[in-house]
Parts: C-alpha cells; sequence; structure tokens
C-alpha cells in the first residue's frame, strides 16, 4: 500500500511575468513565505460543458469543458530585508506585492534605503505572475495571475498580509516541494503591531485596537478570447478599479470643538464625516530599521521617510465597543491627488 | 515597467520587465550597469598641472 497524499507540507513561489499570460515557472529563488498553507480552490471553468436536456426529460452528456482557471488565498506577513536595501535584496514577498497592482520603486541613499509601492497606472505597469502553490505532493499553478491585498491587525500581533489571487489554471502535476532558498532567515522576525504610530490629520493620540487596510481591487474579470488565448479559451483577468479604504478601531476621544475637526489630542470624526475634510493618514508598524513598514496616503518621502498627504476622507463612523470601552470604527476612503495621478495609497519598507 | 530605481544622482530608472521577470539578481545587475554608465557620463576632471 502505499502512502498517503498529505496536507502536511507545502510550499508557494510567485515570479513576476514578462509577457502577461506567458508561463514564467518559479524557481528555488522564488519562494514566498507563508504563514499558513494557501487555501486552492481549483479548478473553475469558463464552460463547464452542461448542455441542458434531452427530449426525454434527463440530463444530457456534457462535453467537455473550456476555460480553466483558479484562485488561491494566500496569509504572508510583512518581513523587512533585515539589512540594507538593494537592487537585489528587496522586502520578502515583492513580487506578490506587485501582483496586487502595485508598482516597486527603490532607492538607495545610504542609511536611507527604501522600497516604495504605490498603485500601478494601467495598463502598462501591471504585473501578472506565475503562482505556484506545492501542496499534497502536488503542483497547482496559476499564471496571468493578479491578486487583491488586505492588511489586517486584529490586535497587538504580526499583522497579516491576506492575497487573493485569480489566473488561468495549468493542469495538477505531481511535484516533489522545491527547497527555496528565499525565504527569509529564521531570525528575520517581522514586525509586530504592538507599538504603532497611528496619525490622523493633526491627530497623533490614537489609541488603535485594530487596522484594516483594503485595496478593494475589481480584478476577477475574465477575458474570455475564443482566439489568441490559451488553448482552452481563457486569456486571463483584466483588473478594473480599486477603492482603497482604511478602517481603524480607535479608543473614543474628547470631541474636537472646530474646524478641522481633528487636533493633536481630540477628534470629532462625526463632523470631519460630515463636512469631508481631507487628512493624511500614516500608520506605522515596527521600528527597527530594514524591518519596519508603513502605510501612508500619497506617495511623499523625506529622507527615506513617509511623508503623507491630506488625501483621505472619512467615509464612515460607527459608535462600537471593546466590552465596556467605548470605541470608534472609522472607515477612510483614499484618494488621488491629481485625476491622473496613482497616489492614493502608499506602502514603504525603510 | 512596474519595477524602477531612483540612482544616487536623483534620476529615476525603469527596469525593463523581460529583467524583472528574471528576479533580483538580474535587477542587481541591471542597476550595477546604470551605476557605471552614471560614472562613465560623468565629465572627466582636469588633470592638475
Amino acid at each position: 500500500m502505499t502512502a498517503p497524499k498529505t496536507l502536511v507540507q507545502w510550499g508557494y513561489a510567485a515570479k513576476i511575468e514578462s509577457t502577461y499570460g506567458t508561463i514564467n515557472a518559479p524557481g528555488v529563488g522564488d519562494g514566498v513565505l507563508l504563514k499558513a498553507v494557501p487555501q486552492v480552490d481549483i479548478p473553475h471553468w469558463l464552460n463547464d460543458g452542461n448542455r441542458g436536456v434531452t427530449p426525454g426529460g434527463a440530463g444530457r452528456q456534457n462535453a467537455p469543458k473550456s476555460g480553466r482557471w483558479g484562485g488561491y488565498k494566500a496569509i504572508m506577513e510583512g518581513i523587512g530585508f533585515g539589512a540594507a536595501y538593494s537592487a537585489g535584496n528587496k522586502p520578502h514577498g515583492d513580487s506578490l506585492i506587485q501582483s496586487a497592482g502595485f508598482t516597486s520603486t527603490g532607492a538607495f541613499t545610504g542609511g536611507q534605503e527604501n522600497y516604495l509601492y504605490n498603485p500601478a497606472t494601467q495598463p502598462t505597469a501591471l504585473t501578472s505572475v506565475t503562482s505556484d502553490v506545492n501542496l499534497s505532493g502536488q503542483l497547482y499553478r496559476l499564471y496571468g495571475a493578479y491578486s487583491d491585498l488586505n492588511i489586517v491587525a486584529a490586535g497587538p500581533v504580526i499583522p497579516d498580509w491576506n492575497f487573493d489571487i485569480v489566473g488561468i489554471m495549468d493542469f495538477v502535476t505531481d511535484a516533489a516541494i522545491p527547497v527555496y532558498t528565499s525565504y527569509p532567515a529564521m531570525a528575520n522576525l517581522p514586525m509586530k503591531a504592538d507599538a504603532i504610530t497611528a496619525t490622523i490629520g493633526l491627530y497623533t493620540a490614537a489609541r488603535v485596537k485594530s487596522f484594516n487596510l483594503k485595496i478593494n481591487r475589481n480584478f476577477k474579470n475574465p477575458r474570455v478570447n475564443l482566439a489568441n488565448a490559451t488553448t482552452f479559451g481563457h486569456a486571463g483577468f483584466t483588473p478594473g478599479y480599486r477603492n482603497v479604504q482604511l478602517e481603524m478601531v480607535i479608543e473614543r476621544e474628547t470631541e474636537t470643538v472646530a474646524s478641522p475637526w481633528n487636533a493633536a489630542s481630540t477628534l470629532n470624526p462625526y463632523r470631519l464625516a460630515e463636512e469631508a475634510n481631507p487628512v493624511l493618514l500614516k500608520l506605522s508598524v515596527g521600528s527597527v530599521q530594514y524591518k519596519r513598514w508603513h502605510i501612508f496616503t500619497g506617495n511623499g518621502l523625506t529622507a527615506g521617510a513617509p511623508n503623507p498627504a491630506a488625501q483621505a476622507i472619512l467615509a464612515d463612523v460607527k459608535d462600537t465597543a471593546e466590552g465596556p470601552t467605548a470605541t470608534w470604527t472609522l472607515t477612510f476612503d483614499l484618494f488621488a491627488s491629481t485625476y491622473g495621478a496613482s497616489d492614493d495609497v502608499s506602502i514603504l519598507f525603510n | 515597467m512596474s519595477v524602477q530605481f531612483v540612482l544616487p544622482n536623483g534620476e529615476v530608472v525603469p527596469v525593463p520587465q523581460d529583467v524583472v521577470s528574471q528576479g533580483n539578481a538580474a535587477q542587481q545587475g541591471f542597476y550595477d550597469l546604470q551605476l557605471e554608465r552614471l560614472q562613465a557620463e560623468q565629465p572627466a576632471v582636469p588633470a592638475e598641472e
């Protein structure tokens, strides 16, 4: 009797494609360390082969399927390089972050080395990946794959970087897990959200309970081409609009009594939401150089550190609670500085 | 172009997508070539008499 396939060991890799939808097989240097077993959602077909019913009322024999595609859900941690960034030494998971619709800009002034991720201008800068999950002794490969990103800190923990990935799907094959050489060192621990700094406009005293950055990327739009697609009728996916939102749960505060409804130690979210005053936002996770990372509005940098711009509107405020502690759940909509700009949100590793 | 590097003189150089698709080592090689180009473009310093 042969040993069963198991779900105990797994691997994940993503490699940026040169041409959209052309497989660029990941190698051992393209592994991305995930926090948990990726959830594989495969296979799906654009045409499931259904041919309706017979005149006798029974089901008809199905035809072969067409347009194979699949998806994964993968959870990563935000792990900086742990030493000075360079053209070859990047934040971990750089390819996956780019697949979520971001461009990557590396700057390497001594002592200020950083990588800045901004939303990509479509279509020239969109990045697709070939994405491999090795699980249960099988290889699940997507290509022409794009993703959406949520960064969630539910408490004083290492935040989760949640990627929702879809792509054209290759056949599932038996394969051994590659020995990836690109995983970060065991000792390179990611930053926790136990001492973040948060800025909402002028307000810097927020006692943050949790946060959730949502890119809200509308990207699961299949290209159903009958010619010049794959041999099985799928030409991949076309990302549409994004709607970047940052949700924060903070302890309630003394209300600011005058416009612009935020001050150094007070906040009035009700008036801020009603009057839609633009505010800058900045969340910084960790303080250790080359491990810390930031989410902020705009794309300005000063000496390699975030210089946020007032590009967020408080769209919704809810009165919530954590046990007996009164909280506000604030949802900010982030917007671009000009009509043609892609600077609504930045993610910075420095 | 999804990846770009900022050179020491502030010039922003997009990395060709075929280089990006080859991985980090290839991108480091591209960056090193750009630094060499930058040095070659610097005006020569006249020799002291």
